[in-house]
Parts: C-alpha cells; sequence; structure tokens
C-alpha cells in the first residue's frame, strides 16, 4: 500500500509500523469513578469494521510520526492521513 | 544431420553457432533461440513425461504458458527443475534434462501408470487411500511423491545471487506487442516517465512472430523504429526478460528481471535477477494473449502443439515441428499457420475446421464441418484420425498438427486485486472486468481486441486517458495502418467422440472425463470443480485449460459460460524462486549485523560472540587452558566480585528526553515517579503497558533540569522508543517535550567490582571527584576523561557490586577498552561477556527479558509497591486488576537446586512436593538459571505462586521436555547482598 | 590529569576499506563531521526557524531537503526537527554551541558519534540504489534529504550532486553492514553494465 505523507508525500506502507484502531488516542481519565471499566473498554472493546477504519500508523522509517490514516479494510482505499498529534491537539479525537 | 527441421528467415542469428546437450546428446542452435526451438529444429519432439501418467510429452506453446516442455535446466548446484523450455533463451553449453521419467524419456518405467489411469482420475487421493489410515504417511504418499510430480532440485545451496530493486514511474505498461509499443511511445513522447516492461528477450510481442505488413510495409521495420525512439528517450526505461508477476495494491507492481539466465559463465558479481518493486501511478496491461487448445482423444501427443505457437516457430525461430504438418482449428487463425507453414516451404497436409463453411487462405486443402477425433503416435505424432462432415472418417498422416481453439485475453493481472473477468461472447474469451486494480487499464490482445491494428489504436488510447489523468497533456501519435479485419471463431472445445482420453490440463493431467466425472459426483461449482480434478492448479495455473474445463461443466449442467462462473487467478503470475524474494538477505548477509565499539578489541582477544538481535556481542572471552564455556563464565564472575570486571554494555537502548515537561512525560511513562529526581541522580523505572503487564526497565538519569537520558533493554530498544514516541504525540501533545534516540552516540562501558572506583580514577580526569561521598551510589555526571574527552559517568550497578557505567563518543570506544585494560592491570582487570553478565545478574535478582516476557505485571515482579496511585501513568489504571495485582498471584523468587551438583532448566515448571505433574497443580515457572560460581551451586529465578510466603519451602522443578524432576528451595531472589551495602561503598 | 589518552577509530576501524571498491566510483567514510540534531520546543518553532535561517545564510530545511550555510549545514529530519552539521575539527562541541545559541528555544542532542556517514561518488548512482532503497533516486534532486532503508539499515540520504554525490548516514553500529551493502551494489552495477 502507498500511504500519503501530510508532510512527506506517497510513501510505501513497508515504512510504517501498525499499531490500530485509532480509538486509542482517546484515553479515559485515570481518576473518574469508573476508571477501571473505563480503561477495560479503551483497551479491549474494539470495533472491527469492514469498511471505513480509522488506524494509527507510526512512520518508523521516516520522520518518526505517528499518523491516523483513514483507510477502508475492504479495498484499502485509504480516504484521509492526518499527523495525530494535530488530530489530538485539536480536539478531534471523538472517533 | 544437424537443425534438419530449421526454415529459411527469421530471427535467429545464423553467425552464431550454440552448442547444447538435452539428456546428454548434443545438439546445436542459433543465438536468438529458445531451447524449445532449437529442440524442434533439431527434430526433437518428445521433452518431458507428464505429471501423474507419465505419458510423453512434447512442447504446446511457444511462451510462458507452456504447460508441458518442463526441464532441469543447467546442472550440478545451479541445476533448476522444472524450467519452461520455451522461455529459456539458449547459450553456448547449455545443458537440460528431462524430467519425471525413469531410466528415459522414451523408456519411463512409470509410464505404468497411465494403464492404471482409471484409479488415478479426479478425486483418487480421497477415494484411494482411505484405508488404513497408517498407511497414508508410510506407504501411499511416498510412493505417489515418487511416481508423480516434476523436476528434483540439486539439494546444494544455491550459487547464484539474487538482488531486490525499487523503480517509480508515471506510467507502467505490461508487455511490449503492438499494443504496449503504441502506449508507450505515446507516453514517450510526453516526457512522462515510463516503464516497458516485457517478459521475452525480444520486444515485439507477436509482431516478430507473425507475417504481418505495417503501412505495406515489413512490420519488422516499424518495429525497429518504435523501439529505436523508445530507446533513445531518457524517460523511457525498457526492462526486457522481466515479468509482471503480480499487481499489489495502490499501483505496486513485483516484477522478475532474468539477468543472467541467458549467460553460460555468469559474473560472480552479477545478479542472476533481479526482484523489482515498481511503483506506478497508472498501468496499463498490454499482455496478449494466449491461444488454448481443443480437446480430442490422444490430443496430448508430442508433435500437437498449438497453430499460433507453429506460426511463431515458424516465422520467428525458422523452425518447424515436422515437413509435414496439419492444422486444426475453430477460426481464422489457425488458417494463418497453414499460410505462412506453406511459405516456409513446409507441407500442409490438410486444415480441419470445424466451421462448414470455411475456406483456404492459400494453396492447401481444408477440410469444412470436420473435427480431428483421436492422434497416433506415442513418442511423436504420426497420424490424425479425422471425422469428416458427412460423418466419414479419415486418417491424415502428419507429424504435427497446430490446433487452434480461439484465443484467451491474457487477464491474470486484472484479477489480483479480486478483479472478476467477464465473459465476451464474440471472442468466447473472459475479458477483464470492470473492477480492476487501481489505476490499471488494458488495451490491446489482453482487452480482448485481437487485430494488430486495434491493438495499436487501443495502446495510444490507453495511454493518453492515464496520462490526462495523471495531468499530463498527451497527443495521440499516429499508428501505422494495419490489418484490421475481424477474426472469425465458432465457439468448440471439444470433440466428444471416442472412449480415450482427452486432455484439458496439460500439467496436471486433467481429462474431459475428470470433468465429467466432478460432474457425476455433484462438484458443480467452479471452485470445487477446480479442487476435485485439480485442473488450473499447477504451475502454469491453468492458462491453457481453464476454460475449457468450464466450457464443458456448463455443457453438462446446461448452463451458459457465464452462469458456470470463472475462476479468478492469483500472484505469480509465472513462477517465481524463493531466492529471488530473499535477494541479498541469505547466510551471513541474512540481515545487517550492528557492531560494538569494543568489537575489534574483543575479537583480538578470541571472544566468542552471540547475536542478540542485530547485535554482536562478546559472550565470554577464553583464556589459555579453559576448556570449558563455563571455566570462563565463572572466573569472569568472580573476578568482578572480587576486583574489577568491563563490560560493553553499548548495546542499550538510549533515548535523549528533553523539554520543560521531560519529568512530568517520564512520570507518564514509567509507572513510578520521577518529578522529584535530582539533577545528578539516576533511577530505576519500570514501563507498564496499557494494560498493566511490564514493558521494559532502565535507568533515567537527570543529567539537568529539563534534560534525561532513559535507558532501555537492547532488545526492546526500538518498541519502546515507538511507544514513547506514541505517548508523547498521541496521548499528551501539550507537554513540551522532544525524543531522539542516541543509542550509538555513546560506547557505554559498565566497570563493576570492588576495585572499579580505584580504577576509573586512574582514566577520569582529576578535576572530577568521583568519592563515595562526593558521587554516591545512583549519581550521574558529565566528566572528561584522559585529558579532556567528554564522559558521562553513572553510578549504577547491575551485578550489585560497586560499579559504574561511563559513556563517551563512540569514536573513542575502542580506545577507552584498551585504556581501560592498560590501566586495570594491577587490578587484573577482566573483560566479562553477556553470559557472565546474566550470571551476575541473577545472582542478584535483577528482572531482564526472562522475566519482563510480556506476561509477568509489577506485582509478579515484586515490584508492586513501585506502582504510584498518586500519578497518571501508562499501565496503572488496569494494573490494579486483581490478576495483576492479588496477594496470591505470581511472585519472582529465588531457587537453590537441593542437589548443587545439578542444573535447574530454565522453562521448567514449579510444583508442590511430591504433588502430580498434571498442569492444574502447576503453580509457576523457572524463567532464569545459571550455575553461581559465587555460592558454588545452580540456582534460578522463576515465578511462584504465593512465592513470598513460601521462603525455605521445598519444591518440584519439572522438565518433562528433558525428563527429570528436581528438588529445589525456596529462597529471596537476592543471592548476593540481600541489603544493597556493597553497592553503597 | 589522567596519564592516558583517547583515541579516535573510524566506524568501519583502520583497515582499507576503499581497496574493493570499483574504478569510477567512490565509497569513504566521512570523518570530518560533527552533528547535532535541533528541535524546538513547544510552541518556538517560529524563534527556532528563526535562529536556524540565521546559522545557514537566510533559509530552513523544508521536509525532504537540506540547506547549506557558510559553516553549518542542516536537513529536515522530523516535524520541527534538523540535524545540524558542521567540521568536527573546528566544531566538535558543536552541541554545545548550538545549546548556547538555540537558548530555551530547542532541544539540542549531541549526535557526533551516533552515525556513520559514506560519501558514494560516481556516474549515473540511481541506477545503483535503485537496486538498495524505495527512494526514487531517478528523481531525487540537489539537496534533497530523504529518510530511507538500505538492506535493513535505516538511513538519511542526501544529494549533494545530482546522480553523482550521495552521503548517507546510518546508525554507527551498521557501519560495516551498510558499506558492505552499497559496495556489493557498485560491483553488481558494474556487472550489470557490462552484461548489457
Amino acid at each position: 500500500m502507498i500511504i500519503s505523507h501530510p508532510v512527506l508525500g506517497p510513501r510505501d506502507a513497508q515504512e510504517f509500523v501498525y499499531l490500530g484502531d485509532a480509538s486509542l488516542l482517546k484515553r479515559p481519565d485515570w481518576q473518574a469513578e469508573n476508571a477501571g471499566e473505563a480503561f477495560h473498554d479503551y483497551m479491549y472493546q474494539r470495533d472491527n469494521p469492514a469498511g471505513v477504519h480509522r488506524e494509527l500508523w507510526f512512520h518508523e522509517q521516516g520522520d518518526r510520526s505517528w499518523l491516523v490514516v483513514t483507510r477502508d479494510t475492504t479495498t484499502h482505499e485509504i480516504l484521509k492521513v492526518e499527523m495525530a498529534r494535530e488530530v489530538v491537539l485539536s480536539g478531534g479525537t471523538s472517533l | 544431420m544437424t537443425q534438419m527441421n530449421r526454415l529459411p528467415g527469421g530471427l535467429v542469428d545464423r553467425s552464431r553457432q550454440l552448442a547444447f546437450t538435452f539428456d546428454g546428446k548434443s545438439y546445436s542452435g542459433f543465438k536468438g533461440d529458445t531451447l524449445a526451438s532449437a529442440l524442434l529444429a533439431n527434430n526433437v519432439k518428445l521433452m518431458g513425461r507428464s505429471f501423474k501418467y507419465h505419458r510423453p510429452r512434447g512442447v504446446l506453446a511457444s511462451g510462458s504458458e507452456e504447460p508441458n516442455a518442463l526441464v532441469e535446466l543447467r546442472s550440478g548446484a545451479r541445476r533448476e527443475p522444472n524450467t519452461r523450455a520455451t522461455v529459456a533463451e539458449l547459450f553456448e553449453g547449455l545443458s537440460a534434462t528431462s524430467q519425471n521419467r525413469w531410466p528415459s524419456l522414451a523408456f519411463d518405467a512409470m509410464g505404468i501408470n497411465d494403464a492404471f489411469s482409471t484409479f488415478l482420475t479426479a478425486g483418487f487421493y480421497y477415494k484411494t487411500f482411505m484405508w488404513p489410515k497408517a498407511f497414508w504417511e508410510k506407504v501411499y504418499e511416498p510412493i505417489i511423491r515418487r511416481a508423480a510430480g516434476l523436476g528434483s532440485v540439486s539439494m546444494e545451496p544455491d550459487p547464484d545471487v539474487y538482488e531486490k530493486g525499487f523503480l517509480h514511474s508515471d506510467l507502467l505498461v505490461i508487455g511490449a506487442g503492438p499494443a504496449g509499443l503504441a502506449a508507450a511511445l505515446t507516453a514517450a513522447r510526453t516526457g512522462a516517465r515510463v516503464i516497458l516492461a516485457e517478459e521475452d528477450f525480444e520486444l515485439g510481442g507477436r509482431l516478430i512472430s507473425e507475417d504481418e505488413a505495417l503501412d505495406d510495409k515489413p512490420a519488422k521495420e516499424w518495429l525497429e523504429s518504435a523501439i529505436a525512439e523508445l530507446r533513445n528517450c531518457k524517460n523511457v526505461r525498457i526492462l526486457s526478460r522481466t515479468t509482471v508477476f503480480g499487481a499489489f495494491d495502490h499501483g505496486i507492481h513485483g516484477a522478475l528481471e532474468r539477468v543472467g539466465d541467458h549467460l553460460s559463465t555468469p559474473d560472480p558479481n552479477l545478479p542472476r535477477q533481479i526482484l523489482w518493486r515498481i511503483y506506478a501511478k497508472k498501468t496499463i496491461l498490454c499482455a496478449g494473449a494466449t491461444e488454448r487448445p481443443i480437446a480430442f482423444e490422444n490430443n496430448d501427443r508430442p508433435g500437437i502443439m498449438m497453430a499460433g505457437a507453429m506460426r511463431a516457430y515458424a516465422n520467428r525461430w525458422s523452425v518447424t515441428a515436422d515437413r509435414s504438418i496439419a492444422v486444426f482449428t475453430n477460426n481464422d487463425d489457425g488458417h494463418r499457420t497453414a499460410r505462412d507453414l506453406i511459405a516456409k516451404g513446409v507441407e500442409v497436409k490438410a486444415v480441419i475446421d470445424v466451421r462448414p463453411d470455411a475456406t483456404a487462405l492459400a494453396d492447401y486443402p481444408v477440410l469444412s464441418g470436420a473435427k480431428v477425433v483421436d492422434a497416433a503416435g506415442r513418442l511423436g505424432l504420426k497420424s490424425v484420425k479425422v471425422r469428416l462432415a458427412d460423418g466419414g472418417s479419415r486418417t491424415i498422416s502428419c507429424g504435427a498438427l497446430g490446433v487452434s481453439g480461439g484465443w484467451n485475453p491474457a487477464v491474470a493481472l486484472t484479477c489480483h486485486q479480486r478483479g472478476r473477468p467477464v465473459w465476451n461472447d464474440e471472442i468466447a474469451a473472459v475479458v477483464p472486468g470492470e473492477s480492476l486494480p487501481v489505476g490499471m487499464s488494458v488495451a490491446g490482445a489482453a482487452n480482448g481486441t485481437f487485430t494488430t491494428g486495434g491493438a495499436l489504436k487501443e495502446g495510444v488510447e490507453r495511454s493518453v486517458e492515464a496520462l490526462n489523468a495523471i495531468g499530463v497533456d498527451a497527443d495521440a501519435i499516429s499508428v501505422p495502418a494495419a490489418d484490421d479485419r475481424p477474426t472469425t471463431l465458432s465457439a468448440f472445445w471439444h470433440t466428444g467422440e471416442g472412449k480415450g482420453r482427452a486432455w484439458l490440463d496439460f500439467q496436471n493431467d486433467v481429462t474431459v472425463k475428470d470433468v465429467k466425472l466432478a460432474h457425476q459426483e455433484g462438484f458443480l461449482s467452479v471452485e470445487h470443480l477446480k479442487r476435485y480434478t485439480t485442473l488450473g492448479m499447477a504451475t502454469d495455473q491453468g492458462k491453457t485449460s481453464n476454460l475449457g474445463g468450464l466450457a464443458i461443466m456448463a455443457e453438462l449442467t446446461g448452463k451458459s459460460i457465464p452462469e458456470t462462473g470463472t475462476t479468478i487467478f492469483r500472484p505469480p503470475y509465472t513462477p517465481v524462486a524463493i531466492g529471488a524474494f530473499a535477494g541479498r538477505s541469505r547466510d551471513e548477509e541474512f540481515r545487517p549485523v550492528r557492531r560494538t565499539p569494543s568489537h575489534e578489541w574483543a575479537k583480538e582477544q578470541g571472544a566468542i560472540f552471540v547475536e542478540t538481535g542485530m547485535w554482536l556481542r562478546a559472550q565470554w572471552f577464553p583464556r589459555a587452558g579453559e576448556t570449558h564455556w563455563r571455566q570462563c563464565v565463572d572466573r569472569e564472575v568472580l573476578a568482578v566480585r572480587s576486583s574489577v570486571g568491563v563490560c560493553d554494555v553499548t548495546t542499550l537502548g538510549k533515548v535523549d528526553v528533553q523539554g520543560k515537561d521531560a519529568a512530568a512525560f517520564l512520570n507518564k511513562v514509567y509507572c513510578n515517579g520521577f518529578a522529584k529526581l535530582a539533577v545528578g541522580k539516576t533511577r530505576y523505572g519500570l514501563m507498564l503497558r496499557e494494560d498493566g503487564v511490564a514493558m521494559d526497565d532502565g535507568t533515567a538519569a537527570r543529567l539537568g533540569e529539563d534534560h534525561f537520558v532513559v535507558t532501555t533493554t537492547t532488545a526492546n530498544a526500538v518498541s519502546v522508543y515507538r511507544h514513547m514516541e506514541f505517548v508523547r504525540q498521541c496521548l499528551c501533545p501539550q507537554l513540551d517535550v522532544q525524543l531522539i534516540s542516541t543509542t550509538e552516540a555513546w560506547a557505554q562501558y559498565a566497570v563493576a567490582g570492588p576495585n572499579s572506583r580505584k580504577l576509573l580514577r586512574k582514566v577520569v580526569d582529576p578535576d572530577f571527584d568521583i568519592s563515595n561521598e562526593a558521587f554516591p551510589y545512583m549519581g550521574c555526571a558529565e566528566i572528561t576523561v584522559c585529558g579532556g574527552v567528554r564522559a558521562r559517568l553513572f553510578r549504577i550497578s547491575f551485578s550489585g557490586e560497586l560499579a559504574y557505567e561511563i559513556a563517551v563518543p563512540t569514536r573513542y570506544g575502542d580506545s577507552l577498552m584498551r585504556v581501560l585494560m592498560q590501566a586495570g592491570e594491577e587490578f587484573d582487570v577482566t573483560p566479562y561477556g553477556t553470559e557472565a553478565l546474566g550470571v551476575l545478574r541473577i545472582e542478584k535478582g535483577h528482572a531482564a527479558g526472562n522475566e519482563l516476557n510480556g506476561q509477568t505485571s509489577a506485582a509478579h515482579l515484586g515490584m508492586g509497591r513501585m506502582v504510584s496511585s498518586k500519578k497518571d501513568s501508562i499501565g496503572t489504571v488496569l494494573s490494579r486488576r486483581e490478576g495483576l495485582s492479588g496477594d496470591d498471584g505470581l511472585r519472582l523468587v529465588g531457587l537453590e537446586a537441593i542437589d548443587p551438583a545439578v542444573n535447574l532448566p530454565a522453562g521448567s515448571h514449579l510444583f508442590a512436593e511430591n504433588s502430580e505433574k498434571v498442569a492444574s497443580n502447576d503453580e509457576g515457572w523457572i524463567t532464569s538459571a545459571a550455575y553461581s560460581p559465587h555460592l558454588n551451586k545452580s540456582i534460578a529465578l522463576g515465578f511462584l505462586q504465593r512465592g513470598s510466603d513460601r521462603m525455605g519451602e521445598q519444591v518440584d522443578v519439572a522438565n518433562p521436555l528433558e525428563g527429570v524432576t528436581l528438588k529445589a528451595k525456596v529462597v529471596s531472589p537476592h543471592f548476593v547482598d540481600p541489603e544493597g551495602e556493597r553497592l553503597r561503598v | 590529569m589522567s596519564d592516558y589518552r583517547l583515541t579516535a577509530t573510524p566506524a568501519l576501524g583502520q583497515e582499507n576499506s576503499a581497496k574493493e571498491v570499483p574504478d569510477s566510483f567512490g565509497l569513504e567514510e566521512n570523518l570530518s563531521l560533527a552533528l547535532a540534531s535541533v528541535a524546538a520546543r513547544s510552541t518556538r518553532g517560529e524563534e527556532v526557524s528563526a535562529i536556524l535561517s540565521g546559522l545557514l545564510g537566510g533559509s530552513v530545511p523544508k521536509a525532504g531537503t537540506l540547506v547549506e550555510g557558510e559553516d553549518h549545514v542542516a536537513f529536515w529530519i522530523g516535524p520541527d526537527q534538523w540535524m545540524v552539521a558542521a567540521s568536527h575539527d573546528d566544531r566538535e562541541l558543536l552541541a554545545s554551541e548550538l545549546k548556547e545559541r538555540f537558548g530555551g528555544t530547542a532541544s539540542v542532542t549531541e549526535q557526533n558519534d551516533g552515525w556513520v556517514c559514506l560519501d558514494v561518488t560516481g556516474p549515473d548512482l540511481p541506477t545503483v540504489f535503485e537496486r538498495l532503497a524505495a527512494a526514487d533516486f531517478h528523481a531525487l534532486e540537489v539537496n534533497s534529504a530523504v529518510r530511507t532503508v538500505i538492506e535493513h539499515v535505516g538511513c538519511f540520504l542526501l544529494c549533494l550532486e545530482q546522480d553523482r554525490h550521495y552521503r548517507v548516514f546510518a546508525g554507527r553500529s551498521f557501519a560495516h553492514s551498510l558499506h558492505h551493502a552499497i559496495l556489493t551494489a557498485l560491483k553488481s552495477t558494474v556487472a550489470i553494465r557490462h552484461a548489457v
């Protein structure tokens, strides 16, 4: 696959390391009353859609950026690529 | 009589005669020949034996789709089985051997299989060898494996080298026939970056196999000028001898270039093949078409071949399989073969055309409305039996028969992204469907456009469309006038007469009968048909056979072919050697080797090295007279405990952490606290995964208010850095912190033992006070050594002794090791390797990779109290879960063997004394074990349920793999100096 | 003062590694560079750019490029992050100098010895490197600085002269493997050119 890095342009997916569901960006509050449950869900409850999926990829052999890649898991079409840091800072973590 | 079947003309270079052997017999051919064309020139028709029935076989095709003529090419370690003679380029001294026969090709003992064919029909695996079950492995399978099968491998290491490469292009054109050349020329003139890949060693595709005119001149003239123009374009890369074997996601293609396969003696530096990864914005598939046979009884006789192949052999290679031939066809194309062979002086006995209205193209007899129903001549065709239109029959003697059942577009690559080809009634074949790989379009015969004129025009059109789509202005170029008459065809798959076998899949020996049997037994879907009969499952992926099988199934079920369905193709288009996928990554070059700064010095000392990840580290340093590794390791361990030792620990990961929030960041990634760590101090840190399991440990040294140097274990350096970046960028991007790896910037040595300070005093510049008072345990400082070289000093200890780690810029690392050895002579300083390092840390009870194995928590490690509840760090919340933190869970303990003479094998499981050794009684396991020369006994670390409450208890150590059960006493994991006094002196 | 003195060792060791390099190509370890990485502190990106620009004579390297100033060269290694190089003889303490210069605006890390630096020269280098790494070498312009992977070794590759001079940085411990990979490719390039 080719991932179009927002800064570096199209790069071979071989340069990246895959982590998984981008919902990992939305880490629960450790002090919340139900923190145990919330962290359990955060860690283990994942959607596994056949279709559009937001995922985290690390550009290990590149600029060491974590990216949020929106990809159709059935066709491998990549619809959007964002810098994860910017997604979080702009509050875009309600995935 | 040499090359008795050589005709005039052709593209072979008659001035360059090449000698070669086949089954030990010498022949000659010309430069430009393939092994198949050269064998035919020498009247060799019999080239192999079939897979299952060992039927004598000749060549069927003239290209890479060849199912029959598979040989073992070259000899010795370079021997390659299953090489298609049709694509093996002839070179001086080539030696080939037929395969799947014994004792000889003409007489094969296993030909007996043919007589027992009734038992070897479709599904025979499933039926014949049902019982007794035990016979399968011992009796049936070995026999079948010997009897069936193809060539054999040399069993020697491959002496050739392979490379991988990467190419980028705007447009990749696959196939250099008329469509491909027109597409490439169109793009070349725009300045776009073009790759033209052609699997043959000559460009031109069918243009070089046909006797055709372009602009009323021989096609050769246009072809030569087109090739010359492309070769002169800097923006065009022509890859001949290159097969694009796979179309992958987003315009990535796999291609195999055969760089040295056509050379007699390869240069040792020349890669035999290059595996290219081609990145293309757009791709045009111009792979042409494959002619398909018609099934009739004994249609696999040597000498029966595709009519198009027969024509290619005559026109391009100027050879004929025989001086007297016939043609069997259902379309106009078969008549071209007759016309061209007559023009070359070959006698055409008849063209047998199933169409009642067929007429001749030249002066030869036509039997219209007739069909071939049988063939005679076991080792070479002698005659064919024809059923005439009026129902009568005639036997025609001929040494070769050209068969044309129509052409199948080469759609394989269009299927590699799950695209399904669709049926086209006009050409009675499947053409590319709508769902093509991203960026791909198809032109020419591959698209079902079978005329030269149509192919040229379509190549131009597809090229213009593709270029425009990527923003390149492209104009349609003018192409020469060419034959535009459509070929007419009457779909015809098998003659349906006679009791004998009529072959569909030549390589896997699948016949019309097998399809009928599959139908009879209910295997109706194409996928079932394929698997039950193995139709199309050989190395040729059924290029010549799939459609025939489908058509017959359609006929039997009374459905149309599109209703019956189509199978799709998978990569690779043609077989690719595993060596090509490995590239340079084999043997010593399997992966890169990382050398430590003291590597050269250690080598001089005769060190034994061990691979740890990519690093090569000294494992121990043998001295004269030592005959067993344990002697070396025991000596090294005792030296550290009694005086001083030095070990290269550069391989530990080092991450530079800076920023106003550096301490807050470390608070986040480590479960224990770092905010209050003073500048000039180092602290042990434990990292958890978010699920609460221990991930890695190391130290963080605070060099400044906003500057830390963090170490990771050697094995986890890369993944821990990745994790830290994840936390930084994804979980707390608001923190002001910057990370960068400095693992290799500093050569770092552990200097350990009671004399370590005395030794360091000799190299540390005197401005720096390293006394216990000025530089206590867990101190860190930036200092200078040896007259001003900057260095970092950490007072940390893995061994439990007074110890330091000293780091200098890596370029001084080799020198520092030599200086330490020289300065330490008075203390008998001892270099120690990873093995002694391991023993020392087991004696001290320090966890390492074996204990941090991805299953254990801080509590298991006895570090539960380190997990701070006053701050938010990764993994804290989930680490409180019962299974990870409960008092009754696993605890790290020490174990001492009751019998000091035995080793406690790592991996052994722990059981209550004398309990039954079953999984339900399992109470833990041993993670690390060593012989402690300090304690003079075998010791181990392990996890034991309720371990901290069981000190002094005796347990059973069971190792069913080694068949032993030993006794051990549970003790504190800190075998040496549990109070930590030695560290602080 | 300590009685002992340290001497520097090249990443490739003392042996002469140039002996096997085919004629017309050059493959040499470059020992003359001091290196330091500079990463902007949060919200200090603009100040860092201004200081860096001053250091380099007016511009800052954008993603995928390098900028050469009078005494310093810098290339982009990540968002708001650069590698700065200077003469090791003149500026062994480059990191300290830069720390002073950037003050609290940037995190500066000494990288002098983290890297082996190989200079590769010769005709038509893209046809050598296309069999080493996935970067698009045929389109690589002067002053490009790309991160790529050569035979499993992560590298920075700078184009100093189009098609004729590349400078490759890789982790210092990989020096021998990287040198071997490039040398092998140079030899096979000669063999391929000869075979065609």
